[in-house]
C-alpha cells in the first residue's frame, strides 16, 4: 500500500491495512538494531523534535533513539527550563520551533487532542506520543507488533486489557488497534475504573480477574496511574492486588501459552508480582525493543509524505 | 500489452551462463559470497547459488533490502514491502557478488554498497544483473550481465520469476501499459 498520512494522531483513524503496513515496515527496521552499526541513512538531513510536556522515560528515549538510528537530527524539548514555564502557548512554542526548520514533531501532552490541535496549526508532521487520556498510538502499535511476533497472529486472539481503563490512553489505542485487526478484546478491572459506555468500542467488560485469566490468550496489564486519579477508585491497594494483581499462583489457571504484557513503568507487586513480571510468560522487555522498531517505522513513513 | 522479450528457456540458460562467469572470475584466496537485492534479485541469487552448489561450490548466501538507504525517500510512493536484510555471514574480507534483476540508474546498487559498508569491509564487490536497461545516473557497471535491453522512453523492462510470479520471462513494458503478472 501507499502511505499517505502526514501525521500519526491515533489508531482510531487508521484502517486495518494502514496498521498492518506500519507493523510490516517495523519488522524491516528491527533488523537494523541487531547490526554492529545500528544506523541507516533514511532520514539523513531531516530534523525531528521531541516535545514532551509530561514525564516519560521509555517513550521519550525510544523516539530519540529511533530518530538517531534513522540519521535524523534531533532536538529535545521539555517543559521545565523552557519558555513554557513563562506561559508561552503550545502553538506559539511549536511555531517557533518549526521556524527553525523542523520536519517532524513528536508531542507528549497532558491534554487530550493536543496532537490534533498542533497538527492543524503547523506545517510539519506530528506524531502523538500520548495526549492526556485520549491515545498513545505508538504504544498501541508496539503492543500489536509484539502480539503478532509472539503469537504469530492477532485475529482471533482474546486479549484482556486489565486495570485502569478509564484513565488509560494505552487502553484506548490498544482497543482501536486490536478490534480493527480482528482480536476479541475484554476490558478487566474494578467497575469504578471502566468507562460506562466502553462496550460501544466493541469490547466486553469483565470484573472478575480469575475469569479473565482463564479465558485470555494475552493479558495487557495497565499501570495504576496514581497521578491521574482523583478520589479513591478502589478501597485500597491491597484490595486491588488481591482482586486484579497477577501473581504466580493466580497464573496457574491461565492457558499455558498466555502472554503477559505491560506498557511500563510497572508498579512491581501491584499489577504484576515480580516473579510474573520477570517470568517466562512476560514479554515486557520485548515490547520495549519492538517499540524502537515501530517508532523508526512511523518516523520513516511520515518523512516520506510530501507537503 | 507488454512485449515478451525472452522466455523461460532463456532465463534458465542465462542463470547457467552467469554462474559460469562467476566461477571463472573467482578471485583466488578470498571467500566468495552471494548477496541478492530484494525482491527479485534475491530470487535470482537463490537460483545462482543453487546452480553453483550443484557444481560443488556451496557459497554463503544472503539478502539485502536497500529501502532505508535509498536517496529518493522525499519523492514518496513506491514504498511497498520491506523485508529484513539477512546477511548471516561476516562480510569483512569477502568477495561479494551482488545480484539484482534489472540495472538502470545504478541508485539501488549505490544504496546496496552503502548498506554493505555498514556491515563491514568486503575485499571486493562484483555486480551481477540479469538485465541492463541503460540510463545510468551513477558510475556503476555490471561485471556479469544476462542481456542488455533497449527500452522505449518512459517504458520499463521486467524480469518475472516463477517463485513469486506467474512464470519465468522478460517483458518490455511501454509507457502506460499494464505490468505483467
Amino acid at each position: 500500500m501507499n502511505w499517505t498520512r502526514k501525521h500519526l494522531l491515533g489508531l482510531e483513524e487508521l484502517s486495518a491495512e494502514e496498521i498492518v503496513h506500519i507493523l510490516d515496515i517495523a519488522s524491516g527496521f528491527k533488523e537494523v538494531s541487531t547490526r554492529s552499526i545500528k544506523k541507516v541513512p533514511a532520514l539523513n538531513g531531516r530534523t525531528v523534535v521531541n516535545m514532551f510536556f509530561e514525564n516519560s522515560t521509555r517513550t521519550n528515549l525510544s523516539f530519540q533513539l529511533a530518530a538517531r538510528r534513522l540519521s535524523a537530527d534531533l532536538l529535545t524539548f521539555s517543559k521545565s527550563g523552557t519558555s513554557v514555564s513563562k506561559g508561552e502557548t503550545l502553538i506559539d512554542t511549536a511555531k517557533n520551533i518549526e521556524a527553525m526548520g523542523v520536519d517532524i514533531m513528536v508531542l507528549r501532552h497532558g491534554a487530550a487532542g493536543a496532537a490534533k490541535h498542533l497538527s492543524e496549526n503547523i506545517d510539519c508532521s506530528v506524531v502523538n506520543a500520548g495526549d492526556g487520556q485520549h491515545e498513545h498510538p505508538t504504544q498501541g502499535l508496539l503492543d500489536l507488533y509484539t502480539i503478532r511476533e509472539v503469537r504469530g497472529k492477532i485475529a482471533g486472539l482474546k486479549v484482556g486489557i486489565v486495570g485502569d481503563i478509564a484513565h488509560s490512553r494505552v487502553a484506548r489505542s490498544n482497543i482501536w488497534g486490536l478490534t480493527k485487526l480482528g482480536a476479541e478484546v475484554m476490558v478487566v478491572g474494578p467497575s469504578t475504573l471502566i468507562p460506562r459506555d466502553i462496550e460501544k468500542m466493541g469490547v466486553t467488560v469483565c470484573t472478575d480477574m480469575d475469569q479473565a485469566i482463564r479465558e485470555c490468550d494475552v493479558l495487557n496489564m495497565l499501570r495504576i496511574q496514581f497521578e491521574r486519579q482523583d478520589g479513591a477508585p478502589f478501597p485500597s491497594i491491597r484490595e486491588y492486588i488481591q482482586l486484579f494483581g497477577v501473581t504466580e499462583s493466580r497464573l496457574k489457571q491461565a492457558k499455558p501459552d498466555v502472554t503477559i504484557m505491560h506498557p511500563g513503568p510497572v508498579n512491581r507487586g501491584i499489577e504484576l508480582s515480580p516473579e510474573v513480571a520477570d517470568g517466562p510468560r512476560s514479554v515486557i522487555l520485548r515490547q520495549v525493543t519492538n517499540g524502537l522498531a515501530v517508532r523508526m517505522a512511523v518516523l520513516f513513513l511520515l518523512a516520506g509524505v510530501d507537503g | 500489452m507488454p512485449t515478451k522479450l525472452y522466455d523461460e528457456e532463456w532465463v534458465r540458460d542465462t542463470v547457467m551462463r552467469l554462474s559460469d562467469e562467476i566461477l571463472a572470475d573467482r578471485v583466488p584466496g578470498t571467500g566468495r559470497a552471494i548477496l541478492g537485492i530484494r525482491t527479485r534479485g534475491a530470487v535470482l541469487a537463490d537460483r545462482i547459488a543453487a546452480e553453483l552448489k550443484r557444481r560443488g561450490h556451496d557459497l554463503p548466501l544472503g539478502y539485502i533490502d536497500t529501502t532505508f538507504y535509498r536517496d529518493d525517500l522525499h519523492k514518496g510512493g513506491g514504498l511497498k514491502e520491506i523485508r529484513p536484510t539477512a546477511i548471516g555471514f561476516d562480510v569483512n574480507d569477502r568477495d561479494i557478488v551482488l545480484v539484482d534483476d534489472v540495472l538502470s540508474s545504478g541508485r539501488t546498487v549505490r544504496a546496496a554498497m552503502d548498506l554493505l559498508f555498514d556491515y563491514g569491509r568486503p575485499s571486493c564487490i562484483r555486480l551481477c544483473v540479469m538485465l541492463d536497461r541503460g540510463g545510468r545516473e551513477m558510475p556503476i557497471y555490471p561485471n556479469f550481465t544476462g542481456a542488455r535491453v533497449d527500452v522505449p522512453k518512459g517504458g520499463f523492462v521486467r524480469l518475472r520469476l516463477a517463485e513469486i510470479d506467474r512464470g519465468d520471462a522478460v517483458y518490455v513494458v511501454g509507457r502506460g501499459e499494464e505490468e505483467p503478472a
